[in-house]
């Protein structure tokens, strides 16, 4: 942690002294000050919170949505495993299709309200916690489903009691990086078109104004709350799975 | 009644499609009621294999496996696995591993209390209980594997190369917790392990088994000091059993597997 905060001062110090030496038009890279000044009155005027609340929310609906749908399938196609090599390819495909092509069909098929940016974060997420959920099943150690086996457990306790505590590791994988796939998709989503709020939308409308410090700000919000999900994961991680790092 | 009989039993094993091997022809062993079996042979001579079957995950091709007179599947068999890391629910603590067997069969509260109750008078458990399998040693990992493998009084017991994965301290600890296990518990068992030591220490009587297809090709019954088990280390005995080992395994290439030397 101590590292990271010395990581992040050099750059901010390399950040004051291109700034301050003038070799970029100010312009395009306001110092580091007048963009602390800017976010500052963002956050007073809270019209920065309410941005980040309106991002915030469909992220996380997206990702949840993501995740009540894809980590049952995911289990199931991996308990399943016959099944698995019926839906792999299929899942492979869809995986390869970047989730922001869909935002146009998304548009048609809901609108420009909320639904098609949802749909959108949904669609980016669900394949990750699908492939991730499954492959921590099939991964599972099949000694413990023996052990379990022998001991007279049925199908429906190996699955519960056993599986998806090993597979637990894995789906945890899936979930941090369908929350990074969230945070991308749906702040784009935001920059392309039908919403007033968000943090996609203020950089677009900062652009627009040439408010260049208003618009670093906001990037370095959406840094921030990747930044923050992440660790808050990695917590959540430790702390759940707690065996991880002995297995 | 024995507590287990594997009598004429033939299993071949899938190797690649439309390729067998013959893992037992006409294979037949009993295990008397309380006696410890210790099984030595090469590798993949197919202790694993008749484990399996003996535990009902696997199903002989012909033949006859009974424990105590009643098929494997209708009886209670405690399994203990070399990977104890791997057998143990990391997830669980030290506890909610031993009880999980009861856990399973869905039994009362305080019938699982009460039967951790009598294991834990019965034998002599140094570690807490609420700690999870990772904070503990190699050796006492495998004791608990043992322990829950014993809370559902099973029938017979089958532990299979329980001390490969263990250092040498480990091990010892170990064999001293089995042997005292086996002076409170008694309970027919068969019990593989590469070292023969451990075998002299806890076996009752100890056969070798040759390559495949396996048979036994030399078995000892070890003198019973009644009541001091885990005082059997007899140094002669194991001089003794070492030089069979080495007219067997190593003189004989075709019961090692091994070529010529």
């Amino acid at each position: 942690m101590k590292k990271s905060g010395i990581a992040f001062l050099i750059i901010v110090a390399l950040w004051e002294l291109l700034s301050a030496s003038r070799l970029i038009n100010p312009m395009f890279l306001p110092t580091p000050l007048e963009t602390i000044t800017e976010g500052g009155r963002l956050l007073v005027e809270k019209k920065i919170l309410l941005d980040l609340a309106c991002s915030l929310y469909r992220i996380l609906l997206g990702v949840v949505l993501a995740f009540a749908v894809g980590v049952p399938v995911g289990i199931f196609i991996g308990y399943f495993s016959r099944f698995y090599d019926y839906v792999e390819s299929a899942l492979d495909f869809f995986r390869s299709i970047p989730p922001i092509l869909v935002f146009p069909l998304s548009l048609l098929i809901f609108g420009i309200g909320e639904e098609s940016r949802i749909a959108v974060i949904f669609f980016g997420c669900v394949l990750t916690m699908i492939l991730n959920a499954s492959m921590g099943v099939v991964n599972s150690q099949k000694i413990r489903v023996k052990v379990a086996k022998i001991m007279g457990a049925t199908w429906l306790q190996i699955l519960f009691r056993v599986v998806i505590y090993d597979a637990l590791p894995q789906i945890f994988i899936g979930i941090r990086v369908a929350l990074s796939m969230g945070v991308i998709v749906g702040i784009v989503t935001e920059m392309l078109v039908g919403t007033r709020h968000g943090l996609g939308s203020r950089v677009v409308y900062a652009q627009t104004a040439y408010a260049t410090p208003e618009m670093y700000f906001t990037i370095i919000v959406v840094g921030l709350l990747g930044f923050l999900i992440n660790n808050l994961l990695i917590v959540l991680e430790r702390k759940t799975i707690h065996w991880k790092q002995y297995s | 009644m024995t507590g287990i009989h594997v009598g004429h039993v033939t299993k071949k094993m899938k190797l690649a499609p439309k390729r067998f091997e013959t893992v037992f022809d006409d294979f037949s062993l009993d295990v008397g009621e309380g006696e410890t079996l210790g099984i030595f042979g090469p590798n993949g001579c197919g202790k694993t294999t008749l484990f399996n079957m003996i535990s009902g995950i696997l199903n002989p091709d012909s033949g006859q496996i009974c424990v105590h007179g009643k098929k494997p599947k209708e009886r209670n068999i405690a399994y203990i696995f070399q990977d104890y890391r791997n057998s143990l629910f990391p997830w669980l603590t030290i506890r909610d591993n031993i009880i999980f067997p009861l856990k399973i069969k869905k039994m009362k509260q305080t019938e699982i209390d009460r039967k951790l109750q009598n294991l834990l008078d019965l034998v002599k458990i140094t570690f807490d209980l609420s700690k999870y399998p990772y904070q503990l040693s190699g050796g006492q990992q495998q004791y608990v594997a043992i322990l829950r493998g014993l809370i559902s009084d099973p029938d017979v017991m089958l532990v299979d190369e329980p001390f490969s994965a263990l250092d040498y301290s480990n091990s010892m600890w170990l064999m001293e917790k089995i042997s005292r296990v086996q002076e409170k518990i008694k309970i027919s068992s068969m019990l593989v392990a590469h070292d023969i030591e451990h075998l002299v220490y806890l076996a009752d009587r100890i056969v070798f088994l040759s390559v495949k297809p396996a048979r036994v090709v030399w078995e000892k019954t070890l003198e019973k000091v009644p009541g001091r088990a885990r005082l059997r280390f007899d140094y002669d005995l194991l001089d003794e059993i070492k030089r069979v080992i080495k007219d067997i395994y190593v003189h004989d290439p075709d019961q090692s597997g091994l070529g010529e030397i």
